[in-house]
């Protein structure tokens, strides 16, 4: 007898299909054979060959019954056997509805909250630069040899001069741009001027990232020169929302403050350099602009291939070296830095991201040891249910896989649900993120599939393993021991899965802690920072920025007139009580910085000496802000152009600047294009213009008139809701010119929350975790406790029975627990104090092992475990000893 | 228990017998309705009616396979055989079977 399988054959074992006509005719061979058989031994035992054929059929009965009863075998059964288990699984997990939902719950919570963390994550943090060459991509910066170099390098801070001249002189870039940005009103070929953001830029820009216009072209070299066309290029978002997405835009003419310029192309979506703007202008540096000493240009690089960053900032060292010797006076103490702009754009939000990726990564730990123990205690529930059906005849492969398919089920729903709050929470969080974290992010964060499948496969797989596991167990134990035990559950296996059960309860425990501690010290900075003073008062405040286009007020006096005009007309309407105005509103983290000396003191050498922060603000500003005077005098309108130059400091510059003696009427000294002497009249209350976890700066306030800037944030103080004023105050400057709109209108307050924004997304977050933490290992240790109370209901019958009051009960069941708190407790606070030290970069006003925060959540962990246990220990003083020691 | 299961356990016995009775070698249908009468001393027949279709389950379920061979009488006949699969299963359904022969004397012999 030989057996060669045929591919077939291997087929058929695989899939439990075979050809119908291949079926029939091995059935009809095998049954003649059988009766072939069966008819000779009837012949045998002394039948006529007729008739023992006769009963030889007759015994084999209907055929075609018998057939399609062999037939029914040979089909897979496979589909249908899986829908009886489904259905059974449901049916079962229909019947413990709180089992079900509280483990559908925290698989599909914490499912969900890992994917979203993780896919802005990986958005902001892991995703490459969409560029053709992202890892070429390089941000170069100049800043001081005497300082730390900053984290953002100080956007912009390179020199038009430096600029030009590096970008024929570096070897290193296969491309070399330098862009600035302003604010310009745009008036579409139909409509009214709205207010766009430009970004000024050589157009080397475009060949460095790599970028293709969606449609028409991008300005060229020849374009880019002094007294080049005027020439436009859209960004994709602001052409769909201005110019709805018209093709024939290209070629079109549109208003730019007052000249016009040629849309030549629009860029495609995924074109942004750090953050969006609204349209490139080209930068057509002028032979004036060469010559000027100031730094406020950022530029970005593309790497020859082959030239590492470490080559390309050797050679821009020796350049600065250079430059500090040809122009010692503008570039001494100056070098050069570069870096991937990868790292340069992640710089800042990469340690809060991190963290909270870390922080929901322990949530999802807790869930899977939430989920592992739920199961468990419902697989020892089971026990004594496997022990009597294996008892009765199931095989143990079929109870292992209904109980597999129950725990493919849970898990699945969970996964499903768990995929829609990924999605969900993916949109809410980009929403949350601050607009400082929210620059760096793509427009078009989705949810990660990859990961999302990962995250599901983990969930799926605690549920499987510690879902099966125990029913294995089970289904290879003892029976009769278990049928014995009478469900009293003091089996060697129920015995090892309680262990585990507490050693997970302990390790929920602890990791909540870890949770909390995160959470309590993210609250605390984030009160602290609530508590810091900004110097100025931002309730009941609208700000707004306005720009007057160069061409149109060319002239000083035309900028000065148009401010005072548009404030006196806006101080007219009702409601307002002041109106002022700033170049660089606080909070917004624009800021120009110049070196100075003091008339009467030794200059300081270039480089070395302090930085003051240079701001033109109007008469009403101080007032309007609610900034106090705290020596000498405000602006007033009779600081004009041709009078006195005058200037306010603030306290901080006062106080390390003129420690003993006033300030007042000294001379303050520095160049700006043209050399400057101030007295100074005033000082300034502080303001903590980058945010209140930044330190005050050295400000030097200049009146508007003096001081000239195109573009002023106007601030309006009114008495009840701020945002009402906004309508008003668009007509007022209206009516002066109708083609000045106003942006970045909003109350003050949100400036304000906006710059706490990302410390309030890592305390919210992080709250929010650290209580669905603490919630799961409250639920881990009631489910523990439940289970022992039931395990040990002969014991305590017992011991009700010999005498024990209620009181005693309960305290020995709490007593228990609290053990398992205190060892999570302290494991977790070991944890915490080794680890809080990773947040130290994201704390304010609060030390990384704050005690008072570690105590604190110490005590509401032992307090949540107290209060989890109290439950089942009430239920066990209701115990009935009788029939608990019956074993009922 | 649904009708369902308490198919499993009917099916259970014959199956545990099939795989018993061709332990002791390959055989065909006839051979093995054979030796299950031979070996129960005639108390157990066998239907055919259900020794085709617990063959067939059996070679789905890979606890035996099948291929064609010669009879002793020189007759095209299939032979059945067990596999790995099948004597693990043969063993664990005998453990399971003595259990529960057990389980069922325990009770008939309660007062």
């Amino acid at each position: 007898m030989t057996h060669r399988k045929t591919w077939r054959d291997r087929l058929a074992l695989l899939t439990g299909f075979r050809r119908a006509g291949e079926m029939d005719e091995r059935f009809k061979s095998e049954m003649d054979f059988h009766v072939a058989m069966s008819t000779q031994k009837n012949v045998r035992s002394g039948m006529t060959t007729d008739e023992a054929r006769r009963a030889a059929s007759v015994e084999f009965g209907g055929r075609a019954q018998w057939r399609e009863a062999a037939r029914d075998e040979t089909r897979s059964r496979y589909l249908e056997e899986l829908l009886h288990d489904a259905r059974y699984a449901i049916r079962s997990l229909r019947r413990a509805p709180a089992f079900t939902a509280a483990a559908v719950a925290t698989l599909a919570l914490s499912i969900g909250a890992t994917t979203s963390i993780f896919s802005v994550v990986n958005a902001a943090l892991l995703r490459r630069l969409p560029y053709a060459n992202p890892d070429r991509v390089v941000a170069v910066c100049e800043w001081l040899t005497t300082k730390p170099i900053s984290e953002s390098c100080g956007a912009g801070s390179f020199s038009v001069a430096n600029y030009v001249i590096w970008r024929s002189e570096a070897k290193s870039f296969d491309g070399f741009a330098a862009f600035i940005e302003r604010r310009v009103s745009v008036t579409p070929p139909s409509g009214e001027p709205i207010s766009a953001q430009a970004r000024i830029t050589s157009a080397g820009l475009f060949p460095v990232v790599g970028a293709r216009p969606a449609l028409g072209r991008f300005f060229t070299p020849t374009e880019d020169v002094q007294g080049g066309p005027n020439v436009v290029v859209l960004s994709y978002p602001f052409w769909k929302q201005t110019f709805g997405g018209d093709s024939s835009v290209i070629g079109k003419k549109v208003i730019l403050n007052t000249l016009q310029y040629e849309v030549v192309g629009v860029g495609k979506q995924d074109l942004v350099v750090y953050e969006p703007v609204d349209l490139w202008l080209p930068a057509r540096f002028s032979d004036a602009q060469r010559t000027q000493p100031g730094r406020s240009l950022r530029t970005i690089a593309l790497l020859k291939p082959g030239v590492t960053v470490e080559r390309a900032t050797a050679e821009m060292k020796q350049l600065s070296a250079r430059r500090a010797q040809d122009e010692p006076r503008y570039n001494s103490n100056m070098t050069a830095y570069v870096t991937p702009l990868k790292e340069r754009l992640v710089g800042n939000s990469r340690a809060v991201l991190w963290t909270l990726l870390g922080a929901v990564g322990f949530l999802l730990l807790i869930a899977c040891a939430n989920v592992a123990n739920l199961l468990l205690a419902r697989a020892s529930d089971r026990e004594r249910e496997v022990a009597v059906r294996i008892s009765i005849g199931a095989s143990p492969q079929r109870i292992v896989r209904q109980l597999l398919t129950e725990s493919v089920v849970l898990s699945v729903v969970s996964a499903l649900l768990g995929f829609g709050l990924a999605i969900k929470g993916t949109a809410l969080l980009v929403a949350l993120v601050p607009s400082d974290l929210g620059a760096q992010l793509p427009q078009d964060v989705t949810v990660d599939w990859r990961l999302l499948a990962f995250i599901a496969a983990v969930g799926v797989g605690t549920g499987v393993l510690f879902g099966v596991v125990p029913a294995l167990q089970a289904a290879r134990g003892d029976v009769q021991e278990t049928l014995k035990e009478g469900g009293r559950g003091g089996s060697n296996q129920s015995r090892s899965s309680a262990r585990l059960r507490s050693a997970l309860v302990v390790a929920e425990m602890s990791l909540a802690l870890v949770l909390l501690t995160g959470a309590g010290l993210m609250v605390r900075s984030f009160a602290a920072l609530q508590r810091v003073d900004l110097g100025f008062r931002p309730e009941h405040a609208l700000t707004a920025r306005i720009s007057l286009p160069g061409r149109k007020y060319p002239s000083d006096t035309a900028v000065a007139a148009f401010f005072k005009q548009a404030e006196s007309r806006i101080a007219q309407q009702p409601g307002v009580r002041s109106v002022g105005s700033i170049s660089y509103m606080p909070l917004t983290g624009e800021r120009s910085v110049t070196g100075f000396d003091i008339e009467g003191r030794p200059a300081w050498k270039p480089g070395e000496g302090p930085g003051g922060d240079m701001r033109a603000v109007t008469p009403g500003y101080f007032a309007t802000m609610g900034i106090p005077i705290r020596e000498g005098r405000g602006f007033t309108d009779t600081d004009d152009i041709g009078s006195e130059k005058v200037g306010i400091v603030s306290q901080t510059l006062a106080k390390s600047l003129f420690p003993t003696e006033s300030p007042i009427n000294h001379y303050l000294l520095y160049d700006w294009g043209t050399p400057q002497r101030v007295r100074i009249v005033g000082v300034a209350g502080d303001v903590h213009h980058d945010g209140a976890a930044k330190e005050t700066y050295m400000e030097i306030y200049r009146p508007l008139p003096q001081f000239q800037y195109n573009s002023m944030a106007m601030v309006v103080r009114v008495e009840g809701d701020p945002s009402r004023i906004a309508t008003p105050m668009r007509k007022a400057v209206r009516d002066i010119d109708a083609n000045i709109p106003l942006a970045s209108v909003m109350p003050m307050t949100e400036l304000v929350t906006r710059s706490v924004g990302s410390t309030r997304l890592s305390a919210t977050l992080f709250g929010l975790f650290g209580v669905l933490g603490l919630l799961l290992a409250g639920i881990g240790i009631y489910g523990v406790m439940t289970y022992t109370v039931q395990q040990r209901r002969h014991e305590i019958g017992v011991r009700l029975a010999l005498g024990a009051g209620p009181r005693d009960v309960v305290a020995m069941v709490v007593g228990r627990a609290a053990r398992l708190s205190a060892i999570g407790i302290v494991i977790g606070t070991v944890l915490a104090f080794a680890g809080s030290g990773l947040l130290k970069k994201l704390l304010f006003g609060v030390p990384a092992h704050d005690a008072m925060t570690f105590a604190g959540v110490a005590i509401i962990l032992a307090v949540i475990g107290t209060i989890a246990a109290v439950i089942p220990g009430l239920r066990a003083t209701h115990v009935d000893p009788v029939s608990a020691l019956r074993g009922e | 228990m649904s009708d369902r299961e308490r198919d499993d356990l009917l099916q259970g016995t014959l199956d545990m017998l099939v795989l018993k009775s061709l332990q002791l070698g390959p055989m065909h249908g006839w051979g093995i309705t054979e030796r299950l009468e031979q070996g129960s001393k005639s108390i157990l027949q066998i239907g055919q009616g259900s020794l085709y279709p617990a063959l067939y389950r059996l070679e789905r379920q890979r606890f035996v396979e099948s291929s064609w061979g010669t009879s002793d009488n020189n007759r095209r006949a299939r032979y059945y055989s067990l596999t790995a699969a099948g004597r693990a299963r043969l063993t664990e359904e005998r453990q399971a079977w003595r259990r529960m022969a057990r389980a069922v004397e325990l009770i008939l012999a309660m007062d």
